[in-house]
């Protein structure tokens, strides 16, 4: 009886169409995530898991190789199974029972095959005939890869895979080496990757939850401290209510519209029929949720408590992953869904990123601790990202992502330096710990003054190249004001970058320095950061003209 | 809503039954919410609560979405009301200093903010569907799609051989929304993770937290010793096991605490933002 | 002399594209210095001290290089494009890292390269000894690099690349000697200053772009006869603000004296011949642009007649050896925009040229002299070394008369075309202006050169002053003769062969029409000059050589308000300091207090701040979150309600 039934049920179900590729991306992470969770569950027996796992997977891979439908057209997924799949217990044999280390090899691992796949997708699927992007839905619409999804991906995986050596060693000076760490990162990674694919309101809040309740969890690592505590306690309270207003307008649209679907969405707010008034209230409640989840003031409050208590790796993370996503989403949203209700939202958005700017440039300044500053900084860098949202236009639209990019690996390249002084102070770095560090640590320091120029803008670095472009297209499209306003937060900003800088260079401890203690992850982290900073200051064509053809959107 | 629309007004074709039904639950539905935020009792505010969950579960039976009506009850009610309550009596809340809002500032904010929101969702909603050009006034009965307004009974729009609506999930579930469904169960993973991690007892014994810090103020003497030692081999400082965490954490309140968590200490300001206010 | 030969010049230039020959690798003239600094940082330890001849190597080459495409554009008279590839390429705005060369090009080349090389040389003996000697020149080929980059851009944008390169191993050469107290105030002095004037100059980008729709020089000076006046001024005033910074023009001239706090050596190459000038460069780069609007450029020529007149009143009496020329520099400087502004491009670049020859020189000298001093600055604790120093008085005499206007030296004849221009241009009350300040220069470094090198020894015996090692007097020769037959050789007359050579390269003023203020000429003008030189010397010398000057600054002729005010700089930085500071201070408290006391009053109205905090520190979980959830529900109503209001 049961046979009939299940044949029965196989004649009338629908076949989910799971379209493999247009995810491949995120399933090392995920699949890496899951493994390590079993692997802590198995102590010891770490073999236990490895072993099946890399069975499975170079299973997986020689499959992958072999069903191509052109010979060799999935050989680099089925190579990067079988990689996987091997590293697995060659890892649990070389880090001899440490968990924390194996963790983080694996993670670094999976977050390699996630960038090497995403190349992938984008060389391969996305630009099937010649270089232009082909923008592709997928799973039943709930995928859109275009520029945005690829732009995304690169620079989430690219912050997660920095941040993994950044917070190695920090994490073991905390003792909170667990090993949840490593899967909650990959989780959340994997959240803002599908954040930045996401084509429906229902995958958009789900991605956006899978990220913030990871980096909930995350923010509350260090159970014995209380600023730890209370961060991610903030973090959840307010992230909470945030979510639940973005919910609010989300049904709101759907109402209004009849659709999740962001395309749908978009071609059906124009229409006469659909109610006006239902569309703009849900059109407003969710640019309050995304100005939350980017930190745009007056939205921005939790930022500086939630920065400055988390482990610095996660904030670093938070900063660089969380900002990328969450603009990506709020991109997508405006251009694809909203683009007929521009007039609404294009003039808040402005006001938005002018305050949110001018706040975070203007309230840095009066800041003692580090971490805050970054934080405050962090919140005036959404303000500038905002101004290419604010352009509504392709231009604008690549110069956001572009922004984004430099902006994390300038973020991520000084958090790094500000975990290897934690290190040295053994706790929390206030401004007057900076005192003399430019002699005892000219290494550090220096990378540091170079991370706080490119925050700041000034050439030959990254932040430079990615204002500029903000700025263009901000004039481009008419908002010369709000680039004015931009102009102006950032000579402010420059005082306290300089400041952070000058204390370095020019005051003296009062009591003799111990040096920095750089570990071999730091130091690797910081310096690869470090490069990326000045490569994208100096030669940003590659990745540049890669943001330019994210304006091609999956409309 | 639209359909709540309609049944209010009585038309199309909404029987008397269903009208009366949909009276009676929304009247119990508003009462119980104002019960909710008045009872001076929380048990009796969560009983309440519950209620108003019932008669919302009820609203959705007469909306034909028994799937949603079920869960509403099952999830809300049972689940999430129960762990309410046990919440609210592990707390031992029989004093309700909780709930009380004694500043009339932050009363009269949240009502007014309540109202206007109210006021503009009312405003938008009955200038939509009570305005001669609403598709739903004409009982055309179209099926979803963009910038349609369904304006036909769900069992319509789930199609004739599920008059639950269960079926209809399901496959909408595994088809169209496979994608998000699967994100959900990592969401799902991850707050597996978090409650885990909230709930490890390891971490919750006694000197695991700050509970027996005398002096607040107080260093360990040998903090420029530990520092350096630890700093000698930074990378091996701390053992990788989970499960095997040091034996740090069993020593004495303060001192055998680890220095790095400086935190721990209730020096300076406890909360961060007060270093806002010590510099405005 | 020839009276008013053709005024300007019509030629313009062509514009050839090309990646063959000299110019095809005149992208190695910036690379240079650059793999230079790169070579002397990594290898540090391996080299040590031939570090400095990796460096002096590098700026060599970089000079060679520079001669050889000076020749080709004087031999083959055009506007070459070496096309690099791509910086950015966003939407439709490119940018690459082509070079320009031109005429001006060539002359800035051969200058920058020039006096780097000598410097470099210079440094050799001057640094030795020091125990960061090897970083020093790395530092040195790499500010070396960054102004030839700002020289060779194609574009605005390269070369604001350049001009922030710049600015930042300018900042790392000033503060070299970090220990030093004064250099935390100088340092930061400088850096504000400068970002003031970046701020300007990108509004003045983001103009240029929205206007022409491109950054390149080429494409932006083919739109120009399209240019509209008001435009055109805009952009005028705003790349002038970025100028005005670099080259410390009133309002923003405070950080250069300041700057003096750094190795002389950089003092010279800095501030005296190099990155100072890039704001006058900018501008006459910009001179197409510049003639569409008159008005604008009557500006220009006023803030600079008065920052030349400003600084000349404060140099007066400044006592240490290196204020006086740096004040000196700002004074100058204002001579150069006041050209720019009277229309007198080329005379500004000439101006610039032998600027750079003979206030490298002094600054040189300034050094050896300190070197001789051990480290003393006062110039009233100087006198009389003459005697023990005499290569260094030669070429300083040289340099004092270059400065001061006396001919056949170089300082003469550009600086007497600068005031017969602005004349024959009708700019009569700036023409005055220059004429006083013609002889305030002259006084001012005649009691400069007075106090240091004649009368008798004001030092002690603790003092043994001694002439200084070869590498550092060689450039001191070479500088020298530069300064005192440069002017003679390059551009002995009104358009000369200096200037036919530049004309093509800057902007056509014979379309403004100007006309003569009066009816003097020439042969009366050069001799006012000449005399404005004289009387500046006398004066000076009657007072500071004719009279006892033993007991130091004491014997200061000159008393009362004014010269009080000279000393103390006219109290602008001072005023600066307690102005932007305040400011500053009182926007960052509002904003502060704007978040202690608005947002959390949403909710609990202000006067309850207080008890807030006590109660909220009881436990954590009762922090600020409900203010934060408040504040946000408070801007959502609003968002919501803009939007509604928006949609009716």
């Amino acid at each position: 009886m049961l046979a009939t039934f299940l044949a029965q049920t196989a004649a009338t179900t629908p076949i989910p169409d799971v379209a493999w590729s247009s995810f491949a991306p995120e399933l090392p992470p995920t699949i890496t995530a899951l493994v390590l969770l079993l692997v802590a569950v198995a102590r010891r027996r770490q073999l236990l898991v490895a072993v099946p796992t890399a069975l499975l997977a170079v299973a997986a891979g020689v499959w992958l190789i072999a069903s191509g439908e052109t010979p060799g057209a999935l050989v680099v997924p089925g190579a990067v199974a079988i990689v996987l799949g091997i590293l697995a217990p060659a890892l649990v044999v070389a880090t001899r029972g440490r968990t924390s280390l194996l963790a983080a090899w694996a993670a670094a691992a999976s977050l390699v095959a996630a960038l090497v796949l995403t190349v992938w997708q984008y060389l391969t699927v996305l630009t099937p005939d010649g270089p232009t992007l082909v923008p592709q839905l997928a799973m039943a619409d709930a995928i859109a890869n275009d520029g945005i999804a690829v732009f995304t991906r690169l620079v989430v995986y690219l912050s997660a895979l920095l941040v993994i050596p950044l917070g190695y060693g920090y994490l073991q000076d905390r003792r909170i080496n667990r090993a949840e760490v490593e899967p909650l990162l990959l989780l959340a990674v994997v959240g803002m990757a599908a954040l930045g694919s996401a084509n429906d309101l229902i995958t958009l809040f789900i991605a956006l939850e899978l990220l913030s309740l990871a980096l909930y969890v995350l923010a509350g690592l260090a159970r014995r401290d209380r600023r730890s505590q209370e961060a991610s306690l903030k973090y959840f309270v307010t992230g909470s209510v945030a979510s639940a207003i973005l919910l609010f307008g989300m049904a709101l649209i759907y109402v209004a519209t009849g659709t999740v679907t962001l395309p749908e969405i978009g071609a059906a707010v124009g229409l006469v029929t659909t109610p006006r008034f239902v569309a703009a209230i849900g059109l407003a409640l969710i640019t309050v949720g995304i100005g939350f989840k980017v930190a745009l003031a007056p939205f921005h409050l939790w930022t500086p408590d939630v920065y400055q208590g988390a482990p610095t790796n996660v904030t670093a993370f938070m900063a660089a992953g969380t900002k990328a996503a969450g603009f990506a989403a709020a991109l997508r949203l405006y251009l694809v869904a909203f683009p007929d209700l521009e007039a609404l939202w294009v003039p808040v958005l402005a006001v938005l990123a002018a305050l949110t700017m001018l706040y975070g440039a203007f309230l840095a300044v009066v800041q003692h601790d580090v971490k805050r500053i970054l934080a405050y900084s962090a919140i005036s860098h959404a303000g500038f990202a905002t101004i290419g949202l604010v352009a509504n236009s392709d231009a604008g639209l690549s110069a956001t992502l572009w922004y984004l990019l430099t902006y994390a690996v300038s973020t991520l390249t000084a958090f790094g330096c500000v975990i290897v002084l934690e290190r040295r102070r053994r706790g929390e770095v206030t401004l007057a710990d900076l005192r003399g560090v430019g002699r005892s640590a000219p290494a550090i320091a220096g990378i540091l003054a170079f991370a706080l120029l490119s925050l700041a803008g000034i050439p030959i670095t990254a932040g430079y190249v990615g204002k500029l472009v903000v700025f263009e297209a901000g004039i481009e499209a008419g908002f010369t004001w709000l680039v004015l306003v931009g102009v102006l937060a950032s000579v402010v900003a420059a005082f306290f970058y300089l400041r952070i800088a000058g204390m370095m260079f020019l005051e003296d401890s009062p009591e003799p320095v111990e040096g920095p203690y750089p570990s071999f992850g730091l130091s690797v982290g910081v310096t690869v950061s470090a490069a990326l900073v000045l490569y994208l200051g100096i030669q940003p064509e590659l990745l540049l003209r890669l943001a330019t053809d994210a304006g091609v959107l999956a409309r | 809503m639209e359909l709540l629309a309609q049944a209010a007004e009585g038309a199309g074709g909404a029987n008397l039954a269903e009208v009366v039904l949909f009276w009676v639950f929304s009247v119990l539905a508003v009462g119980a919410a104002i019960a909710v935020i008045t009872l001076r009792n929380i048990v009796h505010g969560a009983l309440m609560l519950v209620l108003n969950l019932l008669a919302i579960a009820g609203l959705y039976l007469t909306l034909e979405s028994s799937f949603l009506g079920i869960v509403q009850v099952l999830v809300y009610a049972g689940a999430i009301m129960v762990l309410f309550l046990f919440v609210i009596m592990l707390l031992g809340v029989d004093n309700d200093d909780l709930l009380k809002e004694t500043r009339v500032a932050t009363r009269f904010a949240a009502a007014l903010g309540g109202a206007l929101l109210v006021a503009a969702l009312l405003f938008a909603f009955v200038g939509t569907y009570t305005s001669p050009s609403s598709l739903c006034g004409q009982g055309t009965g179209v099926v979803a799609g963009a910038g349609e307004v369904l304006c036909v009974g769900l069992a319509e729009a789930y199609g004739p051989d599920d008059r639950s609506g269960v079926a209809f999930l399901g496959l909408r579930l595994f088809t169209r929304f496979v994608w998000p469904f699967q994100l959900a169960a990592l969401l799902l993973t991850v707050a597996t993770i978090g409650a885990v991690i909230l709930a490890r007892r390891r971490d919750l014994e006694p000197e695991d937290l700050d509970v027996g810090v005398a002096d607040p103020d107080a260093l360990p003497p040998s903090d420029a010793e530990l520092l350096r030692a630890d700093a000698d081999a930074p990378g091996e400082a701390g053992t990788d096991v989970p499960g095997e965490e040091p034996a740090r954490l069993g020593a004495s309140p303060l001192a055998g605490s680890d220095p790095t968590e400086r935190g721990e200490r209730p020096t300076g300001h406890d909360r961060p933002s007060d270093a806002d206010r010590g510099e405005g | 002399m020839i009276l008013l030969a053709a005024e300007g010049s019509t030629v313009t230039n062509e514009v050839i594209t090309t990646t063959s020959g000299v110019i095809g690798i005149a992208w190695l003239i910036p690379i240079v210095p650059l793999l230079g600094f790169v070579a002397v940082l990594l290898l540090t330890r391996s080299l040590m001290d031939r570090a400095a001849y990796v460096a002096i190597g590098a700026s060599a080459v970089a000079f060679l290089l520079s001669v050889g495409v000076a020749l080709q554009v004087l031999g083959d008279p055009a506007t070459y494009v070496r096309p690099l590839p791509t910086w950015i390429d966003v939407g439709g705005f490119t940018v690459t890292y082509d070079l320009y060369i031109d005429q001006l090009t060539a002359v800035m080349l051969l200058v920058v390269t020039g006096v780097a090389l000598l410097v470099h040389i210079y440094s050799v003996g001057y640094m030795e000894g020091d125990p960061r000697y090897e970083r020093f020149f790395a530092y040195l080929n790499l500010f070396l690099a960054s102004m030839l980059i700002l020289v060779l851009g194609a574009n605005l944008l390269t070369l604001f690349l350049g001009w922030e390169l710049v600015g930042l191993s300018s900042y790392l050469l000033i503060g070299f000697w970090f220990e030093k107290p004064e250099f935390a105030s100088a340092a930061k002095k400088a850096f504000i200053t400068n970002r003031v004037g970046d701020v300007s100059f990108m509004i003045a980008m983001f103009l240029a772009f929205a206007t022409f729709g491109t950054l390149g020089f080429t494409e932006m000076f083919a739109q120009t006869d399209t240019l509209a006046t008001t435009t055109a001024f805009a952009l005028i005033l705003l790349l002038f603000g970025g100028a005005a910074a670099k080259s410390a023009q009133i309002p923003l001239y405070v950080w250069l004296p300041d700057a003096m706090a750094g190795p002389t050596p950089v003092s010279a190459l800095i501030h005296a011949a190099t990155m100072v000038t890039a704001g006058v460069y900018l501008a006459v780069r910009m001179s197409p642009v510049l003639i569409v609007s008159v008005p604008g450029m009557v500006i220009i020529a006023w803030i600079g007649a008065l920052t030349a007149l400003l600084a000349a009143l404060i140099a007066m009496r400044q006592n240490d050896i290196k204020k006086v020329l740096a004040y000196s520099t700002v004074s100058q400087l204002g001579y150069m925009f006041m050209a720019i502004g009277v229309g007198a491009f080329r005379e500004s670049i000439f101006h610039l040229v032998t600027h750079a020859f003979f206030k490298g020189l002094l600054f040189l000298v300034a050094g050896s002299v300190i070197h001789a001093m051990a480290n003393r600055t006062d110039i009233w604790r100087m006198g009389g070394l003459r005697t023990a120093m005499p290569v260094t008085f030669w070429t300083a005499l040289i340099g004092w008369l270059a400065i001061s206007g006396v001919p056949p030296f170089a300082g003469f004849f550009s600086k007497d075309q600068i005031l017969t221009e602005a004349y024959l241009h009708g700019y009569g009350p700036i023409w005055i202006i220059g004429l006083i300040v013609a002889v305030l220069t002259a006084f001012y470094m005649s009691r400069w050169f007075f106090l240091i090198f004649l009368g008798a020894p004001r030092f002690g015996d603790e003092v043994l002053p001694h002439e200084s090692p070869r590498s550092m007097t060689v450039p001191l020769i070479v500088l020298a003769v530069l300064s005192a037959v440069g002017g003679l050789l390059l551009n002995p007359i009104h358009d000369g062969p200096f200037y036919r050579t530049l004309g093509p390269a800057v902007g056509d003023i014979t379309d403004i029409g100007y006309e003569p203020f009066g009816s003097l000429t020439e042969p009366v003008l050069i001799p006012l000059a000449i005399l404005a030189a004289v009387v500046g010397i006398g004066v000076a010398y009657l007072f500071y050589v004719r009279r006892d000057v033993s007991m130091g600054e004491l014997a200061e002729p000159i008393r009362g308000p004014v010269a009080e005010l000279e000393e103390h700089a006219f109290y602008v930085d001072a005023a600066y300091e307690s102005i932007f500071v305040r400011f500053g201070g009182a926007v960052a408290r509002a904003f502060a207090w704007f978040d202690a006391n608005v947002v959390d009053g949403v909710v609990r109205g202000a006067g309850a701040v207080a008890v807030v905090i006590g109660r909220s520190s009881r436990g954590i979980q009762t922090g600020l979150v409900r203010s934060y959830v408040a504040a946000f529900l408070a801007g959502a109503l609003a968002i919501v309600a803009v939007v509604l209001v928006q949609v009716r």
